[in-house]
């Protein structure tokens, strides 16, 4: 867990196990500190799962809006970040899900750019964004913590709530995939 | 080393001494390599550009006393509006000339205004 101190409007630092309890009885102020300290890490896992800028403010909010009414359930027996990062995870699946039901044809998936060519042959961001779009959720969701979030096995498992060992094969499973797709998609661009 | 267990060393980021002597002679291995190393770079750049928007602020829901502060206030304007409006002293709104008689309201005939000269010059 982290324990970085933060700055709170009394002018005390006060660390994180401190901004939860405070979090918890109901100070807007500390749980605001808690917000400024995650939204960027959980827009991005939402991005990653979605690919979509506006679409994963908008489910960010409601990462955010979810932990602070279910705030009173987190006992503190996993890192407060993992807690967190779970809730963003299945927001975002459940976006997607929304999103599938509601009508695929009127909202169909914010097609990516074409491809800025790079100085280096790694994919753009907007390559990369669809290729993760291509995996199934299990491995986007993996690929996600682990290569753009940089979480430990121990975290993801945490998140994921999956055993050590299943984050391993999956990793390597998704990170086979994606590497795959993304042979393919080199493969295609220079048959162009 | 066998190319399965290069790989799986690669594929978990591992960079073993046998990897890269593996490596060095196995042109499929190195490809995998090279892709693995492509593919981080982009995932290096989603870290640092997949950020939200300057204008992205997280709302949280109004606090119960605030709501319930708010729900008060709605209902007490409108409860004090009509309360000043019961006690504001309230002017006549009957119409004078509906209870004077009628031959009040007429203009006095010539005979009447000679009659009244005429009484006022006897007194």
């Amino acid at each position: 867990m982290d324990t970085r101190p933060h700055q709170i409007p009394d002018g005390k630092p006060v660390q994180e196990p401190e901004l939860i309890r405070r979090s918890k009885s109901g100070s807007r102020e500390a749980f605001g500190q808690l917000v400024g300290r995650y939204q960027v890490p959980v827009y991005r896992v939402v991005r990653g799962m979605l690919g979509n800028p506006s679409e994963s403010e908008d489910v960010a909010q409601e990462v955010f809006l979810k932990a602070y009414a279910n705030l009173a359930k987190f006992r503190g027996e996993s890192g407060f970040f993992t807690w967190l990062y779970r809730i963003a995870v299945n927001e975002a699946l459940r976006a997607r899900k929304r999103r599938t039901f509601a009508n695929a044809d009127a909202l169909p998936e914010v097609e990516a750019p074409p491809p800025v060519p790079s100085e280096e042959d790694a994919p753009t961001l907007a390559t990369l964004e669809k290729l993760l779009r291509k995996l199934s959720d299990e491995f986007r969701s993996i690929v996600v913590l682990r290569d753009i979030e940089g979480l430990s096995y121990t975290e993801i498992a945490e998140t994921l709530e999956i055993p050590i060992g299943t984050v391993e094969s999956r990793l390597f499973r998704a990170r086979q995939e994606l590497r795959a797709l993304w042979r393919q998609s080199k493969e295609a661009k220079n048959a162009l | 080393m066998h190319c399965d267990d290069a790989a799986r060393a690669l594929y978990a980021g591992e960079i073993l001494p046998d990897v890269e002597l593996h490596l060095s002679a196995c042109d499929e291995c190195r490809h995998l390599s090279d892709d693995l190393t492509q593919m981080n770079r982009a995932f290096a750049r989603a870290r640092t550009e997949w950020v939200p928007s300057p204008r992205f602020r997280v709302l949280l829901p109004l606090a119960p006393w605030r709501r319930l502060a708010i729900a008060a206030s709605l209902l007490v304007l409108p409860l004090a509006g009509w309360a000043v409006a019961s006690v504001w002293p309230s002017r006549p709104n009957y119409d004078v000339t509906a209870v004077l008689e009628p031959s009040a309201l007429a203009e006095p005939s010539d005979r009447e205004l000679l009659g009244t000269l005429f009484l006022e010059e006897t007194r």
